[in-house]
């Protein structure tokens, strides 16, 4: 599990830094959730994503770990995430946003998907698709 | 709705004397009609039952005693719930007023007085008809009963009128009939007095009414209760005897109701499975019995996160189950990977491809449990550390306190999100199953696991009642007692927890 070294975002690098700091939320979500096989966006404090965490590592997963409230751009990225699974239909409009998990790029949702989709079978397959299982 | 009240007045009434007033009697014969004007005339005490008793009584020994007055005494000495009014044709009231009328010089007849014009506001009504006196009657007084306890005298007075306008054809007509036949001793003070009097009479007619009906419905809750207690107990179920003190939030009530009710209907889906299989049905009945089994199941887990998001201490401590059913409970209800485990070596002929996709949905159930597991551990964690954070020694410090209960009370509401996570986990293991297993294969496991559930609470109440006196004897019987017996079934089925 690698957990993204966020400071590298506020290295001031110039235009660079100046551009990637216009992206939008929604744009940097997707940016990072297609840089690695498994992404997932979580809240440190969180038990429910540490359990997301733990279901991967059983499975022999790592993913790539974002850590919204170690961010200093977290709230928008929280707020970009809801309404991304706002659409999935999620539990509640009171459950907390997070965990958030994107597997190959796409989204597959909050812990009640990614566990339906690991009951179903449809998980394994998927991983191994990104990349991230082999066996 | 008058029917049913009137058959709540009549079921009150209790039969102490021959000379009882009998309201459910409608044929009464003659000679106990013809009894009461005597007892009327002679004892104005009697028709103290339409207000206060106790004055009437006093009235009544004062005019002298002999054995019809003994007896009207006797009569009036009962209490006052059994006589509510008469039921008795009113016409030969005209005889007895009008001898009462003479004596109205002494004190003592005066309230009686009173009580006859009371009697006379009942009688111009049951005189106008001609069949079913008694049933007029009741309905005259019943419209009275019509409204609350709580009525003022003053509500009551103005609400009645109106009441008795429906029926009598008008008050004032009453007031004309007494009038008319006290044309000799009504001035206004008189008037007034007997107004007053027939008020009083409401009133305690009303608080009567009012009574009778808080005992009525105490006593259908009782029988209620008293079923749903023996429909329980038939079920192995043990209600009120597992529920903790501070468990009673409307959310877990109900949710107890719920699941009584739930439990009533699995064991009719269980019986309609176990015909189903028995009478080798066509596949496509058989599929729908099981699709209507796992509808039941997902209505279940509706009811049990509406009882995550009311009270989420309820479900996790599981009050709502048997005390064997608490002791194997996993995150509020059964471990799905042990369910599989007890079930696989049941379904004997699988194929290659079912035998897989048990095994994987085995694995990834395990692997989803631990997850929870070691989250829900993480969560424990943190809200020990919320509430034992700052100094626990050093005398409470207000305002940390009140942020240090909110922090916690936040790490809380996380509880919630776990336990329908596991009820999630749960309803997709039986869905995935049905997706693997045949119609057959599932219906198969849909009453194995039934039956484990119903053996288990089965086991609470045996192990309830088994006699504790005799427990060192019991223990060198050989295996032939029941509850051996049954524990060592059990234990086959233990082996896979």
């Amino acid at each position: 599990m690698q957990y993204a070294a966020e400071q590298a975002w506020y290295m001031p690098m110039g235009p660079a830094a100046a551009a990637s700091s216009m992206e939008s939320a929604v744009a940097r979500v997707e940016r990072l959730a297609s840089e690695s096989a498994v992404v997932v966006f979580s809240v440190s404090s969180c038990c429910m994503c540490h359990a997301v965490k733990r279901l991967f590592c059983g499975m022999g997963v790592h993913p790539t770990v974002h850590e919204l409230d170690l961010d200093p751009r977290g709230r928008e990225l929280e707020r970009a995430l809801a309404r991304l699974v706002a659409g999935f239909g999620a539990f509640g409009s009171a459950a907390p946003v997070v965990p958030v998990v994107f597997i190959g790029g796409r989204l597959v949702g909050a812990m009640d998907r990614v566990m339906a989709a690991h009951i179903n079978g449809s998980l394994v397959p998927l991983l191994k698709d990104a990349g991230a299982l082999w066996l | 709705m008058f029917k049913r009240t009137q058959y709540l007045l009549r079921g009150t009434v209790v039969d102490e004397t021959p000379r009882a007033i009998r309201f459910d009697s409608v044929g009464e014969d003659r000679q106990e009609r013809r009894q009461r004007p005597i007892i009327w005339e002679l004892q104005p005490a009697a028709a103290a039952y339409f207000g206060e008793l106790g004055e009437a009584l006093i009235h009544g020994t004062c005019a002298g005693v002999n054995p019809v007055m003994i007896e009207a005494a006797y009569l009036a000495a009962r209490p006052p719930t059994l006589e509510i009014f008469p039921s008795w044709p009113m016409s030969h009231l005209q005889q007895p007023y009008s001898a009462n009328s003479q004596s109205v010089g002494s004190t003592d007849s005066s309230s009686a007085q009173n009580t006859m014009s009371q009697a006379e506001l009942v009688s111009p009504v049951s005189m106008r008809t001609d069949c079913g006196q008694q049933q007029e009657v009741l309905m005259v007084t019943i419209d009275d009963y019509n409204y609350n306890q709580g009525l003022g005298p003053a509500a009551a007075a103005t609400v009645t009128a109106p009441s008795f306008q429906q029926h009598a054809g008008g008050q004032d007509k009453r007031k004309h009939g007494s009038t008319r036949k006290d044309d000799k001793l009504l001035d206004p003070k008189t008037e007034r007095r007997l107004a007053q009097n027939r008020e009083a009479a409401r009133k305690s007619r009303l608080r009567k009414k009012a009574y009778v009906q808080q005992l009525e419905t105490g006593r259908i809750r009782l029988q209620q209760i008293e079923q749903e207690l023996q429909r329980g107990r038939s079920q192995g179920l043990l209600i009120g005897g597992c529920s903790a003190p501070g468990d009673t939030s409307p959310g877990a009530v109900m949710f107890d109701m719920e699941y009584a009710r739930w439990l009533d209907e699995d064991s009719k889906y269980m019986i309609e499975l176990q015909s189903a299989l028995q009478a080798h049905i066509l596949d496509g009945n058989l599929g729908t019995i099981v699709e209507e089994c796992l509808r039941h199941y997902d209505e279940l887990f509706h009811l049990r996160g509406v009882l995550a998001r009311s009270d989420v201490f309820h479900l996790m401590t599981g009050m709502w189950a048997t005390q064997s059913e608490r002791c194997f409970l996993w995150m509020a209800g059964f471990r799905p990977s042990e369910i599989l485990k007890m079930l696989t070596p049941q379904l004997d002929p699988l194929t290659e491809q079912q035998l897989l996709g048990m095994f994987n949905l085995q694995q990834s159930s395990e692997q989803a449990e631990e997850a929870l597991a070691q989250g829900l551990k993480q969560l424990h964690q943190s809200l020990a550390d919320a509430v034992g954070a700052g100094p626990l020694n050093d005398g409470a410090d207000v305002a940390n306190y009140t942020s240090l209960m909110a922090l916690a009370l936040d790490r809380l509401d996380n509880l919630e999100s776990f336990y329908r996570e596991a009820d999630n986990l749960r309803r997709q293991t039986l869905h995935r199953m049905r997706q693997i297993l045949t119609t057959r294969q599932t219906a198969r496991c849909f009453l194995s696991i039934g039956e484990y559930h119903r053996r288990l609470r089965a086991l609470s109440s045996i192990w309830a009642a088994r006699p504790r006196e005799n427990f060192i004897m019991a223990e060198n019987v050989s295996s032939t007692g029941t509850e051996f017996q049954v524990h060592q079934s059990q234990q086959n089925q233990f082996s896979g927890l």
